[in-house]
């Protein structure tokens, strides 16, 4: 069974850029366009990994994965932080909240798919 | 898969472009708003976070420029959103001609596919941010630089295989040796994996996978021995540390490259050593290693003191002291290429980074691993000195490896928010630890009354470290409360009150205890109280259950109810998370559509329209049908009457489609005013009425370039200096409103300004001078002449306007969407400009009338009534006619006069008395220049027509307003009442 991936962005077309290279892959997509939507989102459907943005209205990425890693349900959701060189401050407050795993943008295509399959293989 | 990609990143670069206009317009908009309000930070971090979706996506569509500069945009912002630096004139200048030139570049880069940076503005954006700053990023590529020459030269070392190689066991030693001779690297990698990486979802064993199938030989070793016994065992921690020792063809970087994250490996290249051979990398190698052992002595000084002190006062600055000397050390360790070294920093960090955040408490434990793994560091650097190897990690490893993932978290003292309210939150923890300790030693030293001597002494000392801590934070309450206890222990007749005084120990005991978040759960008070164990809690709690299990042994209700019971609780719960959804979708219910789809919507509905028209005209047709049909074409006209429901109702909402609120289009503006108050030192307001207002789209666009003109005008030539205004009793903030409302059929939006006004003099005689034929001054349409190219009263040009070219193309922009534009002005007191546009396109109801045989239609919003009159009364009066309706006198117009207007003579030979007919039929008009009478040959219906804007060739005509293609296929003239 192929595996599900959320990706939240709320630039559309960075998601929809994901997501494309993504299912080219042979992965199932799942978008959100923020915090709260991806918690939403993620209630709906299972996922297996999480791809996420930090800058975002609502709920931020950070705010995210905090709130994510707090629910025993999603503790064990390996998530992916798109950020970019100059918010190294935020990533160690991400790696405290449980985000270990970083895609610098600008980013290629191709990055992401070998980021993820080092992930959830 | 390139080609692939290539099409991905185009399809989505178009969304992008698209996304960051509506970032800039947003942004734009933002950043006026911040600087009337500068410490808004919402408002920062939304115009941070679209100038960094921005930054975020032109690096991944290929647009470096951009990305560049819309960095170093992003820097002030950050600088501003950090508090680094406050929002100033100057800076608000700069972030808005860094978004200009943001749009700028992507217009640029469309054409020519790259785009230039504005150094000028890099530059000031620098400037705004501390030199400090600066500084670090040169550091920065500095070290980058030097890693990149260090990785240059541990390519060219010589291989020599390890000898732990020879140490594996039978098969894989001499496998691995041959690997070796045909050109292999071998490696031997140590996983750096922590319980709380397997707590967060990422799985080693997938890396171990990739290994594996990187390799050609691969050896791993496990040892077993550290998983406890069964009872003793937790799920979640991760016991086994494998090493793994393979053969690949891969680099060494390329083997790094295996994991996410290059520091959950630690990786020895086996078949070649880096250090020690080539002669450029030993020399780098001493020079930094020397550099960093006097640097590092040091830090570690500072470090061992910094313990102490933390020990001592629980100070978080000596905390972060202790964890930046790590950090560095870390840093340095790992540029030297010292493994073992910045492993040890890497775990030790952790600690320091998990005490800091108060993930496990403060022992006296955590403090002797802390000492003693700076003495390992120490004993480290010292060997480094000497030029030794550095020693074998310590058992002190172990032990901050355990604390690594070990989750010492003992319920946190909490005292109520509202208390800490004024605290800092960074502090609040260690500051309600603080408070709750002392509050402890004060409650036990006080139990006795009256307080004996030598408890006494305890107790002002924890007041004294109490005021301390509470100085530190701020809080005033506390500082109040414990400066007085402390002055009433100070003095000193204190034996003779002793109960007195021990009452009032007591009450400030019991004032900071209400300040206590008590556990609310029996369970966790008890805990709290020690009187049981988390682990029995957990047990016990474990065994508990459901409600409806014990009831239905209870035999209160039967299996099967409980069954339903939870059935329905689950629905609910289900529709309660369904209500939920429903909720958050509402918030992105916008989709955005291709301009030309609904342009072409339109226009279908519009051919529709005209479509549905022809079935009133053959419907009309089967009016003399008698019979059995009459009752079918009874239905018929029923059936076309829901017909025109419909299509009506469709036209509405596909023109609701392309409206916009035009607060869009007048929001735009506070930029433009903006920009010329602070240019030409005018103080102007700008005021926006009827925000609300809707604007077809595309009206909106085309207008948008006459309307920045328009009120660059008012601003300029309108409003006058302050000092000025000062002069003549005016305030002297000039204001310039904006106002948008619905007038009949137009929409009329105005610019006023409360400026000196148009000289009607100047104006005069320049129009004069042009060749015009004017009567006099106070002609009213002399105004109207500014709208003629070449005509400027403003005796010097100034850089924004006064060339006299501009307001012709506002009155040509203008008169293409159908509309017009005039002028009034009061010289003083203001001028005010008005541009009344036809909303477009729509159904709207027409009187049709003939004349000379042929239907024209008048919307019907002119039509005040329609009246036949006897030919006798209308009386002339010179060459107008004119006749009494209701009380008034109105002025009346032969149509066919008005529209022969190419030879008025023979249209004014034209009178009442060649008419033929002994009545005249006449439409009452009230447009707004009031109301007047228009003789018609005959009066028809009333009828829904589609009115479409006049073809380009004939917008000059001023009196049509549209036209309109009737049921049998001729085409109509709508007339523009206000032109008549």
């Amino acid at each position: 069974m192929s595996k599900t991936i959320l990706v939240v962005d709320d630039a559309s077309s960075m998601r929809g850029l994901i997501g494309m290279t993504l299912k080219s892959a042979g992965y199932n997509v799942v978008e959100a366009c923020d915090g709260r939507d991806a918690i939403c989102k993620i209630e709906l459907q299972p996922v297996n990994m999480m791809i996420s943005d930090l800058n975002m209205p609502n709920m931020n990425g950070i705010e995210l994965v905090k709130t994510l890693k707090t629910s025993a349900k999603y503790k064990f959701l390996p998530i992916v932080m798109l950020t970019t060189e100059s918010e190294e401050s935020k990533k160690q407050e991400g790696q405290q909240a449980g985000a270990k795993a970083w895609i610098v943008k600008p980013f290629k295509p191709e990055t992401v798919l070998k980021v993820v399959k080092k992930i959830i293989g | 898969m390139d080609d692939f990609n290539k099409k991905l990143l185009a399809t989505y670069k178009i969304e992008f472009l698209q996304e960051s206009r509506e970032i800039i317009e947003q942004v734009s908009t933002e950043i006026l708003l911040l600087e009337a309000d500068p410490h808004n930070d919402e408002l920062l971090d939304s115009i941070f976070r679209g100038i960094h979706t921005i930054k975020g996506g032109a690096g991944v569509y290929e647009m470096q420029e951009i990305s560049d500069f819309t960095h170093s945009l992003e820097e002030v912002l950050n600088a501003l959103r950090d508090h680094r630096i406050e929002v100033s004139a100057d800076i608000v200048d700069a972030v808005l001609n860094g978004i200009d030139h943001i749009n700028f570049m992507f217009v640029e880069h469309n054409s020519k596919n790259r785009a230039t940076i504005n150094v000028e503005l890099v530059e000031k954006f620098k400037s705004f941010l501390n030199p400090e700053a600066c500084a670090a990023t040169k550091k920065q590529s500095v070290t980058k630089q030097e890693k990149e020459a260090l990785n240059a030269s541990e390519i060219s070392t010589t291989r020599k295989l390890d000898n732990s190689i020879a140490a594996l066991p039978a098969p894989f030693n001499t496998a691995f040796e041959k690997a070796f001779k045909d050109g292999l690297n071998i490696f031997r990698i140590r996983l750096l994996y922590t319980s709380e990486m397997l707590e967060n979802g990422y799985d080693p064993l997938i890396l171990i996978k990739n290994i594996k199938d990187e390799s050609t030989e691969y050896y791993i070793k496990t040892p077993t021995d550290v998983i406890p016994a069964l009872n003793e065992f937790e799920p979640l921690n991760l016991y086994l540390k494998p090493t793994i020792y393979i053969a690949t063809s891969l680099a060494e970087n390329e083997v790094r490259d295996l994991t996410f994250d290059p520091e959950l490996m630690e990786l020895k290249n086996l078949s070649g050593q880096p250090i020690e051979t080539t002669g450029a990398h030993v020399a780098l190698d001493k020079e930094s290693v020397k550099e960093f052992v006097e640097g590092a002595y040091e830090w570690l000084e500072i470090a061992e003191h910094q313990v102490i002190h933390y020990e001592e006062n629980n100070s978080l600055k000596a905390l972060n002291e202790i964890f930046r000397v790590v950090h560095n050390i870390k840093g340095d360790a790992a540029y030297l290429g010292l493994v073992d070294l910045k492993s040890f920093s890497h775990s030790f960090e952790t600690l320091l980074d998990r005490l800091r955040s108060g993930q496990i408490n403060k022992t006296s434990d955590v403090i002797d691993i802390t000492l003693k793994s700076i003495d390992f560091i120490k004993q480290c650097v010292h060997s480094l000195a000497q030029g030794r190897p550095l020693p074998a990690l310590p058992p002190v490893f172990n032990a901050l490896q355990e604390y690594q993932h070990k989750a010492l978290y003992t319920s946190k003292p909490v005292i109520k928010e509202s208390f800490l309210r004024d605290v800092n939150p960074e502090y609040r923890d260690v500051f309600a630890n603080q408070l709750i300790q002392y509050k402890n030693i004060i409650d036990i030293n006080s139990k006795q009354a009256p307080i004996l001597p030598e408890k006494r002494i305890n107790i002002i000392r924890a007041l004294h470290n109490l005021l301390k801590a509470s100085r530190v934070v701020g809080h005033k309450m506390l500082i109040q409360k414990t400066e007085h206890l402390l002055e009433i222990f100070q003095t000193p007749d204190q034996d003779a009150g002793g109960d007195a005084i021990s009452t009032i120990v007591k009450e400030f005991v019991n004032f900071i205890k209400e300040q206590e978040d008590l556990p609310n759960r029996l369970g966790e008070i008890l805990v709290a109280d020690g009187k049981l164990s988390d682990d029995d809690l957990l047990d016990v709690l474990s065994r508990q259950r459901p409600i409806g299990e014990m009831l239905v042994e209870a035999g209160k209700v039967s299996e099967d109810d409980v069954y339903t019971a939870l059935e329905k609780q689950k629905e609910i719960e289900f529709q309660n998370q369904q209500r939920e959804l429903d909720k958050g979708d509402n918030e992105i219910r916008t989709m955005r559509v291709d301009e030309q789809k609904i342009e072409q919507f339109t226009n279908m509905i519009g051919e529709m329209l005209i479509v549905r028209n022809t079935y009133s005209f053959l419907i009309d047709k089967f009016k003399d049908v008698s019979g059995e049909n009459r009752e079918a074409v009874k239905s018929l006209k029923d059936n076309f009457h829901l017909l025109s429901r419909l299509t009506n109702d469709l036209q509405h909402s596909v023109i609701s489609l392309r409206m916009i609120p035009i607060r869009g289009i007048f929001q735009k503006f506070n930029r433009v005013v903006r920009d010329i108050s602070r240019k030409q030192k005018k103080m102007i307001e700008l005021v926006t009425e009827g925000n609300d207002v809707e604007i077809d789209k595309k009206v909106a666009d085309v207008l948008s370039d006459p309307m920045v003109h328009l009120v660059r005008n008012s601003c300029d030539h309108g409003l006058e200096t302050p000092w000025e205004r000062k002069n003549v009793g005016k305030k002297e903030k000039g204001t310039i409103t904006l106002k948008a409302s619905r007038e009949g059929a137009n929409l009329c939006i105005r610019i006023v300004d409360d400026g000196r006004g148009i000289n009607r003099e100047k104006l005069f005689e320049k129009v004069k001078k042009q060749g015009f034929e004017v009567e006099s001054i106070d002609d009213p349409d002399l105004l109207n002449y500014i709208f003629l190219p070449g005509i400027s009263t403003k005796a010097q040009v100034s850089e924004l306007s006064g060339r006299g070219v501009g307001m012709d193309v506002v009155k040509t922009t203008v008169r293409s969407l159908g509309g017009t534009v005039s002028v009034t002005s009061e010289e003083n007191k203001g001028t005010e400009i008005v541009l009344s546009l036809p909303t477009t396109m729509g159904i709207e109801t027409a009187l049709f009338v003939e004349l000379q045989g042929k239907p024209y239609a008048i919307p019907i919003d002119y039509v005040v009534e329609t009246v036949k009159l006897p030919k006798s009364e209308m009386k002339h009066a010179g060459r107008q006619m004119m006749f009494h309706h209701r009380g008034e006198v109105l002025i009346s117009h032969y149509l066919g006069a008005l529209l022969d207007s190419s030879d008025s003579e023979i249209a004014a030979e034209w009178d009442v008395y060649n008419c033929q007919q002994s009545e005249l039929s006449i439409v009452i008009i009230k447009s707004r220049r009031g109301k007047f009478g228009l003789i018609v040959d005959s009066l028809s219906r009333n009828q829904e027509i589609a009115i479409k804007p006049v073809p380009r060739e004939l917008a000059h005509i001023e009196i049509i307003s549209g036209v309109s293609i009737l049921g049998d296929g001729k085409v109509l003239l709508v007339l523009n009442p206000e032109k008549l």
